[in-house]
């Protein structure tokens, strides 16, 4: 079971905003792990504050938030 | 990087033109068609061109035609055929692919995908440009985030 499977929240995200609608393209992409940084270099180019607020209202209820990617926590607790 | 993608929809009596440049939605352009078909595909052999000869295209993007009107079908292949003239490069998404990637559960219908493009982009959620846009900028920023995504960030 990859990470993404365990936010059930996230199958109710809809985006609001182009940011957010590239977050939901890199979360699919998420479940192929070995790519992640790939994609993580790419957040960097974007809003990632934009990016950071998609994930957290997608991952705010998770059962398991210790699971978020390094990268994401750390960006939503700065 | 920097090039624009042109997502176009075109209905009985509008054409809407969606410009993105990289996650920007530059500007849409709404053509009212005439109905007379022959003056109608004139138009939009002109609102091609116009396109082309005024922005960098890189992509143009389109909805696959399906379940559409005998109409519609000759307009798109006119559009098709003014946009292979100006050698850009034309990229399908069927509606299915729209469905899938709006919503992590997949969505059921059109509607579902126009409310989320409403509340992506309020400002044309207004008569004066109507579905016909809203459905082009769909496509467009799909297509535009593929095109995107797929770049190689070390080669940038």
């Amino acid at each position: 079971m990859s990470i993404l499977d365990q936010f059930r929240p996230l199958e109710e995200f809809e985006p609001e905003s182009t940011s957010q609608y590239v977050a939901l393209q890199l979360a699919r992409q998420m479940r192929d792990l070995p790519n992640l940084p790939k994609y993580l270099r790419w957040c960097e180019t974007f809003s990632f504050d934009e990016l950071g607020r998609a994930f957290h209202k997608a991952h705010s209820t998770a059962s398991h938030p210790d699971s978020i990617p390094d990268h994401f926590r750390n960006h939503l607790h700065s | 990087m920097s090039q624009t993608v042109a997502a176009i929809n075109i209905r009985r009596r509008t054409a809407a033109i969606a410009l993105f440049r990289e996650l920007r939605l530059e500007g849409v352009i709404v053509r009212h068609l005439p109905n007379d078909m022959l003056r109608a595909e004139n138009a939009i052999v002109g609102f091609a061109h116009e396109i082309c000869n005024h922005y960098e295209i890189a992509i143009i993007a389109v909805e696959s035609a399906e379940r559409i009107t005998e109409r519609q079908q000759r307009s798109y292949r006119i559009a098709r055929e003014a946009f292979d003239d100006e050698s850009v490069a034309i990229h399908e998404v069927p509606i299915q692919e729209l469905m899938e990637c709006y919503a992590f559960r997949p969505l059921r219908v059109r509607q579902q995908l126009r409310r989320i493009a409403r509340n992506i982009w309020p400002s044309l959620a207004t008569k004066q440009y109507g579905n016909t846009a809203l459905d082009a900028a769909l496509v467009g920023l799909c297509i535009q985030t593929k095109h995107l995504l797929s770049i190689n960030p070390n080669e940038r």
